[in-house]
Order: structure tokens, then C-alpha cells, then sequence
């Protein structure tokens, strides 16, 4: 177990009075707190994250029901974070910390962003500075590693001037962290929800992301072991996030189509993830509509025979690129990151 | 191994070659040409916000022509979408009327504050359009999208709203003697077309555009150059989202905006006017890849006066850029060229145009800047630059453009209601913040000790206030007036 892990999660879905006081003024989010959910989940699992519960600060909307006060505001969200440093701090040291966010946002410029809080308002947009915490963990380097996934917009909105950590800076000289930052859009863009191929709503960041983590994004490492990389999760995130837009959102200049990343440092985030392996179904044009087609792997290794029938073949394939090809010539090349359900070489 | 050519048909496309497991393998600009292991890879091109990919089988030499990619542009440029040519016909015919009659113009000339035709130099374009998802092409009861535009001096004083208020207006501008008295108003069908605009003479200089955002506007410099056009476009989106809610800020908002400088008429085709704004979105996105190649394109060029401007900023970028890419490109910052691209530049605009100074610096003796820059790293710029110059950058520019906009790579200020209040607040705020900042500092770095006495010594302060102009984005003048 990685004991000397560490996770701060927050993921808000309800904002009654993002657009004002009126009655019809909520602004309300469908994914953040699935993508939160997920992404405890992943922690706390032993084949992911592996963090014990006790280590996992996590705050979403669905901690505030209907009629209780709205939340996570400001203080519900500094006393979590409260919590951890002092849960940080204490020993031994700590080696990792991840911190993952989702909701509404903003960015002040590239690589600065933060999410709004519940009680956001147009006349007072309380918000969660998420990018100068991370930084503020850089500096104490209460950990060896710091790990950020941030789900929100990064267009600057309304908002002058964000609110900065509530805690005095700390600095440890010559105590390094190695850092990772992954967010999903680029400044000044806008990320995107959708409901996925699990039936609910999730961010696309996040849908990629917890595909990533489970190990779509593994790859074999010089010595032979399976691992999901900083540089892997990122090759990964920006071939799938955009698979999960439609097209109006793939078209639309003010959302991101990919994340931004920054800092980044190596780093390892997951050992020996599952296998991860997924259906897909593939269409395929009338020249070879019931061929027995050859499957290849990205390398030309022969992955054998399949089918296909009435122009559609079923397949089970790890991510990567592929390719069929059939006696008559024919040949259709393309990618699978395990979100697709079909692809079309028609 | 074989051989894998890319070609793309766009100047400023980057491409990208992704092999096995989603990792780059190679990458490169307009044109790629490398061995390859034989296998099989995705080939990603990227011009402005939009891409295209294709999956090959790469068994042996293999060459791949990539089409023009289609971009959404506030411009209705070819080979952008949310274009269709009604709208790219009115971009085109839109001129300013011819000059007046000599007894009509002299009779004008009577006027108290008429200023001849012939100081009229410049000229401007304005086209507004709604921008709807590009399957939504039913007719609809659209207003005029140009309603809440206004053109504006430098100082921000209104001189010609940018619609027509009715029928009655005629082709009259009654704008004052910087503007010609006529202007050729222009519209579509608003529920299918869905634009308008006007196009009209004025004299050369720095005006403040302001358009309707939200519940209030957003304002930004432009620029006017004698015997240059001025061509401004707005895409807009409706004040209801896709479920028909009014927008949490109840008005219209503002999707995308593209400048453009021509020797008048501004060809929809033009190849220049698309890497134009290509390179607009590359400097919003501070992708600063495309820079060797479109400079290529910039530096023999003086009929592209914003691509100078966008170019220069694209340059610049490379001298900090920092990438998390595992395959780098190798584009190195060439000062040499910088300085060739920013004088060619700043022969078009003069030496003292805010967004010349941010890239030059200020000439001996230069006076403060009244108007702020077109462009956003120009802002931060003159930011940086009034660390050595606290004059170049005054409190109340700084207090006229407090409350930002997101309208990058421009520089624009929001102008909400109640600004005033708005404004006071973020001054309360960046008070707080700087003294805050101040007492940290103090607290953790010995040499800064005396901060908020004022006993700190002259460099240390100097380095704290460089440290506020970064870190809160307010000039010199604005810390000086914190720090006492």
C-alpha cells in the first residue's frame, strides 16, 4: 500500500447562484462529482492509487443534500485542506500527493487556473486558487511528489483576482519535489462534459484520465514491466480526451480539444496496472463486408484471423494502433484507446 | 526504413506523427520528412483550434498530402467554418463610401469642428455575426448582432455606434470630425444570413472598440493606419444557450474576435489574411511552434501589419517557452530576426504605438502611454518595461483596464455595470494582496526585511516590485503607490 500517499479531491456540481439570484440562475455541472467519485475510487483501489481512506481529503457536492446549506464553500474547503497539512506534516515523510479537481473554472494565464465554489455568485465569485496550492505544496515540500489533475475551464470569465491560499508560504530550500500538473484545457480555454460509455455524466479530462489510470495508457518499460508513466498518461490523454467531444464541441474555437500540462517531471503513477482490454466494434465498407481479415499490432506482428460479418467486425483489443488487411488487397488502418465503442473504415 | 513525407497545404499547420502506445515520434512544420521504422502510425496536423488525422499503414515510402483544415474564425475567411458566402461576399464588397461631392464636402466643411475629407486617411470595417452550432441552420428570429458596438477615441469617449439605429439615419455618421460624415451600413437576411456591419473613412489613429459581452462590454484598442483599412470581425453567440435558458449574464457573448489590417479590400481568399489568423490563435494559445516558418512568411512582408504584430509576439515566445513534449522541435529564438520583423512592424505603425513600444521599448524622452496596447503581451510588456519607466504605464490606465476580459491574444478590458464599484473593489484587492505578499516576503527572506517601513534597501525593493508587476499584473506606478 502506498502509505505515504496523500489526496486532496474536490468536485463540484452545484452552483444555485452561479448566474444570479434569480430562480432559473443555477449553473449546475453533471459530471464533477462522478469524475470526483471515480477518481477516490481509483485512489483508494489496491491495483490503482493504493491510498489508505484515511489519507483522502475529498470534498463534492453530494456532501451538502438538498436543504442543507450549499457547499463546498471556502470553508469547508480550507478545512479539509487544514486537515491535510497537518495529517502531512506529522511523520514519516510523505511521498506523493495527488490533488484533483472538477467543477466550474477558470484560468489567470497558462498552467494558473482554479475552480469555483458553490456559492459562487456573479457579484462575488468565491473560488479555490488550485493552482497556487499546488505551488504552495512545491515550496513546503512536505511530500516527494506532487500530482495535479485539474477538470475546468481555464477562460478568465469575470473573475479579477483569484483568491490566494489562506495559508502563509512556506519555502524548504533544496528539499526538491518532482511535480506533475495536468489540466484540462489549455488558457483560455473551456473543457467540456458529456454523458460517457458507463451511462453517466464525466468531464472528457476525467473519463481519459480514470481510462489512463486503470491502464489504457500503460506502457512496457525497457526491462519488461507494465507501468503508466507521466509521459504515457499525457500521450494518452491528448489522443483520447478529444474522442470523447462531439463534433459541434470539436469545431467550437473556445473549447480546448486538448489538456495542457506543466510542470513535468518524471514520474511513475501507477506499477503493474491490470490489463486493460475493451470491445469494439469496427465497420467496415462492402469490399470486405464478411472477409476473413489479418489483424496486425502497431510493430506488423501478426495478431491473427478475425471475421468480419454483415460489415462489422467484433473485436476485444488493448489500446494502440492497428491494422487489417485482406487477401484482396484491402486495408484499413486504425487507433483504439479503449473509449471507442466503434470505429468506421467505411 | 521507410520513408514518410507530410505535406501540409496550410503554412503554419504543425504536424504530428504518433506511433505505438500514443507516444509522439516525430514532429514538424508545414512539411515532414523522416525514416521511419515500418508499422503503423497516426499523423496529427494542427492549424489554429482545428485538426485533422489519418492512421497509415506505413510499409514502405509513403507520402501524405494534408487539405487545407477548416478553422472557426470570427473572419469569414475561406476554408473557415461557420462561413457561407453571403457572408463572405459582404466581407468583401464592404467599403467605406466614396468621398463626397467638392460643394457637398465644402458645404461640410462649414460645420463648427469639420475636418476635411482628405484627413480621412484610414478607414474602417465592422462585421458582426451570430455564430450557431453548424448543424443549427434553420431560420430564427435573429437581432442585429452589431446592436451594443461602438466605436470609441483612445480615451474611451463614444463617438460612432456600429449599428444602425433605423432607417432614418440614412447613410449619416454625425460622429464628430474624426469620422467621415457617411458610412455604408450593411446587412443579410438576419434570420438566415445573420450578419451586418458598416464600413466608413476616419482619421488615422488609436480608438478604443467596444462591444457588448455579458451584461456589459468589452473594450480593446485598434488601430487605424493612414491609407490602411481597418477590418474588424465579431462572431457572437445568442443571449440563450442550446435549451433556450438566457445566459447567466442575460446578454449576448462575445465568441471570437479577428483584426485584420489591408490595403483596403480584404480578400476572403487571401492566403495571408488565413495565416493571419492562424497565427492570431497560435498567439492565444501560446503556441509558439509555427514561428520559424511563418516568419519565413512575415519578414519580406509589409501588406500584413497585424501578422508583424502577431509575428514578433510568436518570436518572443520562444525565448521562455518551456514544453513538456518528449520530441522537441528545434526552434531557436534568433534576436537577428526579431529585430528585422519588429522594425518592419514598427515602420507600419510608428514608434510610439503602445504595442511597437511593449516590443522595443520606449525611445529617450518618450511620454507616457495614453492608450493601451492591442495585444495582450504587449500589456505585460509595458508591464515589465515600467519597472525601468514607472511613468510609461499610469494608475488610471491601469484602473480603466482592471477587470480583464479573456478576449486573447488581445488585450480588453471588461466594462460591466456598477464598474466603479467593481474597480474600487479590485483596487481594495490588489492593496490587500500586495501588502500580504509584502509581509510573506519580508517574513521569509531576510534581505527584504523593511518592506513595509520602507528601510528596505533600493535593489531589494526594486526586485520586490518586479516580483508584484509579474505576480498581480500592475504597473510600477500602481506598486510604487501600495508600497508608499
Amino acid at each position: 500500500m502506498a502509505r505515504n500517499d496523500m489526496a486532496f479531491v474536490i468536485g463540484i456540481a452545484r452552483y444555485p447562484t452561479f448566474g444570479g439570484n434569480a430562480s432559473d440562475a443555477a449553473r449546475d455541472l453533471q459530471g464533477p462529482v462522478n469524475d470526483a467519485d471515480a477518481f477516490v475510487d481509483w485512489l483508494k483501489a489496491p491495483d490503482g492509487g493504493d491510498v489508505p481512506e484515511a489519507h483522502i481529503f475529498a470534498v463534492t457536492s453530494d456532501h451538502f443534500p438538498a436543504g442543507a446549506p450549499v457547499g463546498p464553500v471556502v470553508r469547508d474547503v480550507t478545512d479539509k485542506l487544514d486537515a491535510l497539512r497537518t495529517a502531512a506534516k506529522a511523520p514519516p515523510r510523505k511521498r506523493r500527493l495527488y490533488i484533483y479537481t472538477s467543477g466550474h473554472g477558470f484560468g489567470r494565464r497558462r498552467l494558473e487556473g482554479g475552480l469555483y465554489l458553490a456559492d459562487a455568485a456573479p457579484a462575488n465569485l468565491s473560488n479555490f486558487f488550485v493552482s497556487d496550492y499546488f505551488n504552495w505544496f512545491l515550496d513546503a515540500a512536505y511530500f516527494d511528489e506532487c500530482i495535479l489533475f485539474s477538470d475546468a475551464c481555464m477562460d478568465q470569465g469575470r473573475l479579477a483576482a483569484p483568491a490566494q491560499p489562506h495559508w502563509r508560504r512556506e519555502i524548504a530550500p533544496g528539499r526538491g519535489t518532482s511535480a506533475m500538473g495536468a489540466y484540462a484545457a489549455r488558457f483560455a480555454g473551456r473543457a467540456v462534459e458529456g454523458r460517457m460509455a458507463n451511462g453517466l455524466f464525466h468531464g472528457a479530462f476525467s473519463y481519459a484520465l480514470r481510462m489512463g489510470l486503470l491502464g489504457a495508457a500503460a506502457v512496457v518499460d525497457p526491462q519488461g514491466k507494465r507501468k503508466v508513466t507521466g509521459d504515457s498518461l499525457r500521450d494518452y490523454l491528448i489522443a483520447t480526451m478529444q474522442k470523447l467531444m462531439t463534433e459541434a464541441e470539436r469545431q467550437d474555437p473556445r473549447i480546448s480539444t486538448d489538456p495542457d500540462f506543466g510542470p513535468f517531471d518524471p514520474v511513475t503513477l501507477v506499477e503493474d496496472p491490470p490489463p486493460f482490454e475493451r470491445p469494439v466494434t469496427v465497420l467496415l465498407p462492402g469490399a470486405v463486408a464478411d472477409a476473413t481479415l489479418n489483424l496486425e499490432n502497431a510493430a506488423f506482428d501478426n495478431l491473427g484471423p478475425v471475421t468480419a460479418a454483415n460489415g462489422s467486425l467484433a473485436l476485444s483489443l488493448r489500446p494502440g494502433l492497428y491494422a487489417l488487411t485482406s487477401s484482396g488487397g484491402w486495408e484499413g488502418a486504425f487507433e483504439f484507446t479503449g473509449v471507442e465503442q466503434e470505429i468506421s473504415l467505411r | 526504413m521507410p520513408r514518410l513525407t507530410v505535406e501540409a497545404a496550410d503554412e503554419t499547420a504543425e504536424i504530428f506523427v504518433v506511433a505505438s502506445h500514443f507516444a509522439l515520434a516525430e514532429r514538424g512544420v508545414r512539411r515532414l520528412e523522416r525514416e521511419l521504422p515500418a508499422g503503423i502510425y497516426k499523423v496529427r496536423a494542427v492549424s489554429a483550434r482545428s485538426e485533422w488525422q489519418k492512421v497509415i499503414a506505413l510499409r514502405g515510402d509513403t507520402d501524405i498530402s494534408i487539405p487545407p483544415i477548416e478553422f472557426g474564425s470570427a473572419a469569414p475567411l475561406a476554408l473557415t467554418n461557420r462561413t457561407h458566402e453571403t457572408h463572405m461576399a459582404a466581407a468583401e464588397d464592404a467599403a467605406p463610401p466614396p468621398p463626397p461631392a467638392p460643394e457637398i464636402a465644402e458645404a461640410a466643411l462649414r460645420r463648427p469642428g469639420a475636418r476635411p475629407a482628405a484627413e480621412h486617411t484610414a478607414s474602417f470595417n465592422f462585421m458582426a455575426r451570430w455564430w450557431t452550432p453548424y448543424y443549427d441552420v434553420d431560420p430564427k428570429g435573429f437581432a442585429d448582432p452589431s446592436i451594443g458596438a461602438s466605436l470609441r477615441s483612445g480615451g474611451g469617449r463614444r463617438l460612432l455606434n456600429l449599428w444602425r439605429q433605423d432607417e432614418a439615419q440614412g447613410t449619416a455618421t454625425n460622429a464628430g470630425p474624426r469620422i467621415s460624415g457617411e458610412a455604408s451600413w450593411f446587412a443579410g437576411d438576419l434570420d438566415e444570413d445573420r450578419f451586418s456591419g458598416v464600413s466608413f473613412n476616419a482619421a488615422a489613429g488609436l480608438y478604443t472598440l467596444s462591444l457588448s459581452d455579458g451584461d456589459g462590454t468589452i473594450e480593446q484598442t485598434v488601430t487605424l493606419l493612414p491609407g490602411w483599412r481597418t477590418h474588424v470581425f465579431a462572431l457572437y453567440e445568442p443571449d440563450t444557450d442550446a435549451f433556450g435558458h438566457p445566459r447567466e449574464d442575460g446578454g449576448k457573448r462575445l465568441v471570437d474576435l479577428s483584426i485584420h489590417i489591408a490595403r483596403g479590400k480584404l480578400e476572403m481568399g487571401s492566403e495571408v489574411a488565413r495565416i493571419t489568423d492562424a497565427a492570431r490563435f497560435a498567439l492565444a494559445d501560446e503556441r509558439s511552434t509555427a514561428t520559424q516558418e511563418l516568419l519565413g512568411i512575415v519578414r519580406g512582408k509589409s501588406d500584413a501589419p497585424m501578422l508583424g504584430l502577431y509575428g514578433a509576439h510568436l518570436m518572443q515566445l520562444l525565448k521562455d517557452k518551456t514544453s513538456t513534449a518528449s520530441v522537441a522541435r528545434s526552434v531557436d529564438y534568433d534576436p537577428g530576426l526579431f529585430e528585422e520583423v519588429a522594425q518592419n512592424t514598427a515602420d507600419l505603425f510608428g514608434r510610439n504605438h503602445p504595442d511597437i513600444v511593449a516590443l522595443l521599448g520606449p525611445e529617450p524622452g518618450a511620454k507616457a502611454q495614453v492608450v493601451p496596447p492591442m495585444l495582450w503581451r504587449g500589456w505585460t510588456a509595458l508591464l515589465e518595461r515600467s519597472l525601468d519607466a514607472p511613468a510609461l504605464v499610469s494608475p488610471p490606465m491601469w484602473r480603466r483596464t482592471a477587470l480583464r476580459s479573456h478576449s486573447r491574444p488581445f488585450f480588453a478590458w471588461r466594462t460591466p455595470q456598477y464598474a466603479g464599484t467593481a474597480t474600487m473593489m479590485r483596487d481594495i484587492e490588489l492593496t490587500r494582496s500586495v501588502l500580504q505578499f509584502a509581509g510573506e516576503t519580508a517574513a521569509l527572506e531576510p534581505d527584504f526585511a523593511g518592506l513595509l517601513d520602507g528601510t528596505v534597501p533600493d535593489t531589494r525593493r526594486r526586485e520586490f516590485t518586479r516580483r508584484c508587476i509579474t505576480r498581480f499584473e500592475a504597473p510600477r506606478s500602481v506598486i510604487d503607490m501600495v508600497l508608499g
